[in-house]
């Protein structure tokens, strides 16, 4: 048990990728919500570092992605895996023809942590599409700090010049 | 010179390239918009985009939200627009005052044989918020 005034023994895994975000010098986040997400972006409009910005679909999403990188900002997105199925051909013909690092935290909907029968679909085509697309990311590990991971996914981004997606459980993401 | 009866899409670009101000970035639509534009005003600044189609304008809205001291001009076609509307519903929530969207409104898709294309002649009230 937590003693009186002090702080949980399990961090707070969406505070985490906030803080870390913001010491990456992220400026801009880029998204489309599903109810996992909903919260965490509430928490970045109210952060003046870090503008938000929400798209009305998630290929739309990816190219004021590509614009804000395009114009030095680093910047993050924030998707459902829905997000990922819905933006192949810009993902392939924009953000990976321009090389454009960007970090996509996206929350992964539909595996058997998240066994919900209309999000199910989405959870077994999600990783092969991902391949088909040539898309590089990694599934978040929940038995280690989230910071870390984010912090390497965006390292990915930079250094491979390609977008990188990490795949976040509920645990990871929602507020 | 332009032919002020019937302006082709060349007479506009000629204008907007005597217009530019010299620090402006210039997005073109695929097909024939950066064709004509990088025939007639090449720029290292410019961005041409030669796929993605309807990806021009939610990219110039991102490149004027990271550079809002620089005017972002974007050339799209009412074809592209189509294929994204919405982004002009984000375009107007985000209300860059940086931003200049050029459409051209030829009522077909041009690059790709000059099918004709259905609606789209009422673009400006959704950006505006209307």
């Amino acid at each position: 048990m937590v003693a009186p005034g002090k702080q949980s023994a399990t961090p707070h895994r969406p505070s985490e990728i906030l803080d870390t975000l913001k010491r990456l010098g992220f400026g801009v986040a880029i998204a489309v919500p599903d109810s996992w997400l909903g919260e965490i972006l509430v928490r970045i409009e109210q952060e003046p570092a870090i503008k938000l910005v929400r798209a009305t679909h998630e290929e739309e999403a990816l190219a004021i992605a590509c614009g804000t990188r395009l114009g030095g900002l680093r910047t993050a997105m924030f998707v459902q895996n829905a997000g990922l199925l819905s933006m192949g051909a810009g993902m392939v013909s924009l953000a990976q023809r321009y090389q454009f690092p960007l970090l996509m935290l996206v929350s992964y909907r539909g595996t058997i942590e998240d066994p919900v029968f209309y999000h199910a679909p989405k959870g077994r085509v999600t990783e092969p599409v991902l391949k088909g697309i040539g898309l590089a990311y990694a599934l978040a590990d929940r038995n280690r700090p989230i910071g870390p991971q984010v912090e390497r996914a965006a390292t990915y981004a930079e250094e491979a010049s390609c977008p990188f997606a990490l795949l976040l459980s509920q645990e990871d993401v929602q507020w | 010179m332009v032919n002020a009866i019937r302006p082709s899409r060349a007479d506009y670009y000629q204008v907007l390239a005597d217009k530019l101000p010299k620090d402006a970035l210039v997005v073109t639509a695929l097909g024939n918009a950066s064709y004509l534009w990088a025939a007639m005003h090449h720029r290292p600044e410019n961005f041409y985009f030669e796929d993605a189609m309807g990806l021009a304008l939610p990219l110039a809205l991102g490149l004027a939200i990271a550079q809002p001291a620089r005017p972002v001009v974007v050339v799209e076609g009412d074809g592209a627009v189509l294929m994204h509307m919405g982004a002009l519903v984000t375009v107007g929530a985000m209300a860059p005052g940086n931003l200049t969207v050029l459409l051209i409104q030829n009522g077909v898709h041009a690059a790709s044989g000059g099918a004709t294309q259905a609606g789209g002649r009422f673009y400006a009230p959704l950006a505006f918020g209307q």
